[in-house]
């Protein structure tokens, strides 16, 4: 019996604790990309590609080519 | 116990077949409330199978033997760690098991993206609230771990009076599952299989919301290298439990279940790498696509060939009772699913196909990004036949009734040039230059690499030629394998002598740049983590190829029988019995639960003596008729020595001892571990250290 009474309020405060956000005001998901993060992730990938520039891995005009895609990229 | 788990699933199902709606109703109507409440739903879902968990691990603790699954799986005596482990011993605690781990894994991805990939967040929580939602029916509907137990007249063991009550028994878990590695294996195998539905969530949200820029994609590959980390490691580990537990003297026989978890591994391979390029160049998006999409059916299609019993294997340990309705029957279900995710994921790509055109083409084929391309075509290649292999025997048996299975004489001619194409293209791309590529670089800096290899080539075929009459008589008969052995000798010294060369020059560029000897040594792996780990997962592979190419050929294998105080050859190695010992085989093994036989050996290298070994046969409660088999193992980088107790004889005193000359295969195991370690580097970044 305990059991059961156990599992019954465990039901109802998960699903109290799931539906409670549609209590509140409607609001849009945010569209907004994180600009930060964007910039981060070109700046990780360019800082790889001119360590290769270092060890011979690419020539410089091609790393100006890849960095200029990356930064079109991360602004489309 | 038995009725908080199972309301703990109803609960759970019900969460998730809400989630699922809410979720999708988020994706249609961009409501940030149904969003929450779908994160929310699987933040619950968590909470209720873990509960499960917990309550199905405290009914194995308490030998509640009221629950059919912990009657099937353990017993009273069955020591702590097999009746935790018991809870993936089964096909239904297996499947809570992954369900729960797939809870976690959502939970937890979903928490850690709030913020900066909230717009991804509808479809992909939708993803994976769908395949909860499939797991959570078949362990609601179809295996529940906490079904209860009824004996023959139909009466629940619930009802029966304490005292009758206290004198059930439980069957106890597989004997052969009754070892530390498996205790360890499967959970790394599901870690692996369930890890890889994030970064398919993720990258088929970002599909469905329309985004081409790259900022999820670190959240994606981190999950997607952990759980190929854990999936690789957990193969190993299952490699090592077939070595030291089945007494075969093997490691891998390309098992159905085996290449089941071995197919996802491939493909998620090829993804990781694929996936480098898109974040570099912003190409193969087509390809990142159809890898993670086939990586995570395969990983579906694997749980499904391990439970449904639909194929023969020594793991295997599913069976349908043939009276349930086709319909109703857990392969149904799963393929069913399949089918779903499949149509979904395809639909999916067709309706975005303008967002993974790249705009970019291949400028030369001998760039790095043309060699990650054959690497793709090789490892999709590779999977195919595995595929094939494993799946044909399905068809076959249905159009035949007949029954059907493939064996290292169908895998290893077709996929064994596969692989070393693979070795090849691994080193290639080490050094290949970026975009236009250009052969300069390759003439700059293949002649220390083709030096190394030519040299590894010249010596082999020196120390072949040189061999006696016996080596010469097995080349004979078996001349394209030692082809393959040649070509992978050549090609592992190759590409270790590419990666050497390579950590040489990242070194030698810290030092110009004025660092000292010791950073100088570490900059590689704080500069680049990514590539100098792969670098080290790279360097394992060539381990593994080296362990299984030596092994694979000059395995030898011996049997003799011998009394207490025999000495016996055994190739190089000279054993002798010094004594044969046994528990007490007439005690009650329903309360030891297990006995042994074993013989104590003395192991002498020509005259010098090396090791004392004592393989063993072991008799559990679980099943008795069938002892297990411990073997021992005296083993050295270059060689194991193999012994196992084929058969013996307490009142002659006298034994049948199996034993295998194995060379290499401790190499498998270095290989493993550079690979964890190469793997740890590319995701815990020194940088942070």
């Amino acid at each position: 019996m305990a059991a059961v009474v156990f599992s019954l309020l465990l039901a109802l405060g998960a699903f109290l604790f799931a539906l409670w956000p549609l209590f509140g005001e409607r609001e849009p998901i945010p569209d907004q990309r994180p600009p930060g993060l964007l910039k981060e992730a070109v700046a990780r990938s360019a800082r790889e590609l001119e360590t290769d520039l270092k060890l011979e891995k690419i020539r410089e005009e091609d790393l100006e080519v890849i960095l200029r895609h990356l930064e079109k990229e991360s602004v489309s | 116990m038995g009725t908080v788990g199972t309301y703990a699933l109803f609960t759970a199902l019900a969460l998730a077949l809400w989630g699922t709606v809410a979720s999708l109703g988020a994706y249609r109507s961009g409501d940030l409330r149904l969003l929450r409440s779908a994160v929310r739903s699987i933040h619950g879902i968590t909470l209720l199978t873990g509960i499960a968990v917990l309550s199905l691990w405290a009914a194995l603790l308490r030998n509640d033997f009221t629950l059919k699954y912990v009657w099937e799986y353990s017993r009273t005596t069955q020591p702590l760690i097999y009746k935790l482990s018991a809870l993936w011993g089964g096909m239904s605690g297996s499947l809570l098991f992954w369900c729960t781990l797939l809870a976690v894994f959502s939970s937890l991805a979903v928490t850690l993206n709030r913020r900066n990939n909230l717009r991804l967040l509808p479809f992909t929580s939708f993803l994976l609230l769908l395949t909860l939602l499939f797991f959570l029916v078949v362990l609601v509907f179809k295996t529940s771990p906490f079904e209860p137990l009824f004996d023959g007249n139909g009466v629940a063991l619930k009802d029966y009076p304490p005292d009758a009550l206290a004198q059930v028994e439980g069957n106890g878990l597989n004997p052969l599952l009754q070892n530390l590695y498996m205790a360890i294996h499967p959970p790394m195998l599901y870690l692996g299989y369930v890890g890889f539905a994030i970064p398919f969530a993720f990258i088929f949200g970002a599909l469905a919301h329309r985004e081409r820029n790259t900022f999820w994609m670190r959240s994606a590959r981190n999950w997607a290298m952990f759980s190929w980390l854990a999936l690789g490691i957990g193969i190993l580990l299952g490699g090592f439990w077939a070595y030291i537990e089945l007494g075969w003297g093997g490691y891998w026989a390309w098992d159905p279940v085996e290449n089941a978890s071995f197919l996802p591994w491939v493909t998620g391979t090829a993804f990781l790498h694929s996936f480098l390029m898109q974040e570099k160049r912003g190409i193969y998006r087509f390809w990142n696509v159809f890898f993670i999409l086939a990586t995570f059916l395969l990983c579906i299609y694997g749980t499904f060939l391990t439970r449904s019993g639909i194929l023969q294997s020594v793991h295997a340990f599913g069976q349908e009772d043939p009276s349930i309705p086709w319909y109703f029957q857990l392969g149904t279900l799963f393929i069913a699913f399949l089918a779903a995710m499949l149509v979904l994921g395809v639909t999916l790509i067709l309706r975005r196909k303008d967002l993974l055109a790249s705009g970019q083409r291949l400028e030369s084929a001998a760039s790095r990004e043309g060699l990650f391309l054959y690497a793709n075509l090789l490892l999709g290649l590779m999977a195919l036949i595995v595929l094939f292999g494993v799946t044909s025997p399905i068809f076959y048996r249905m159009a035949t009734g007949k029954e059907l299975s493939h064996g290292p004489e169908f895998y290893n001619p077709r996929i064994l040039p596969v692989a070393l194409a693979v070795l090849l293209v691994m080193g290639l791309a080490s050094i290949a230059p970026w975009r236009r590529g250009g052969w300069e670089a390759y003439r700059k800096h293949l002649l220390f690499p083709s030096l190394a290899g030519a040299s590894a080539l010249l010596a082999s075929v020196a120390a072949l030629l040189r061999g006696g009459p016996a080596l010469r008589s097995d080349l004979a008969a078996r001349p394209l394998t030692y082809a393959y052995l040649l070509a992978c000798i050549a090609l592992s010294f190759f590409v270790a002598a590419i990666l050497l060369e390579e950590y040489v020059r990242s070194v030698r560029a810290a030092r110009r740049s004025g660092q000292g000897p010791p950073w100088a040594l570490l900059h590689p792996f704080r500069e680049n983590p990514r590539r100098y780990g792969g670098y080290l997962v790279h360097l394992g592979v060539v381990c593994l190829f080296l362990g299984v190419a030596f092994s694979g050929t000059f395995q030898r294998e011996y049997q003799e029988s011998m009394k207490v105080g025999d000495a016996v050859r055994f190739g190089p190695y000279t054993v002798r019995l010094a004594s044969l010992g046994h528990d007490d085989l007439n005690a009650d093994l329903r309360k030891v639960n297990e006995a042994r036989v074993w013989a104590d050996l003395q192991v002498f290298k020509g005259d010098r003596f090396v090791s004392l070994l004592r393989p063993q046969r072991v008799f559990y409660a679980a099943n008795p008729q069938q002892p297990t088999y411990e073997v021992a193992i005296h083993s050295r980088l270059m060689e194991d020595f193999y012994t196992v107790l084929a058969g013996f004889s307490l009142e002659e005193n006298t034994v049948v001892l199996g034993a295998y000359v194995n060379p290499m295969v401790a190499w498998l195991w270095l290989g493993g571990l550079f690979v964890l370690v190469g793997g740890l580097t590319a995701l815990v970044p020194m940088r942070r250290w």
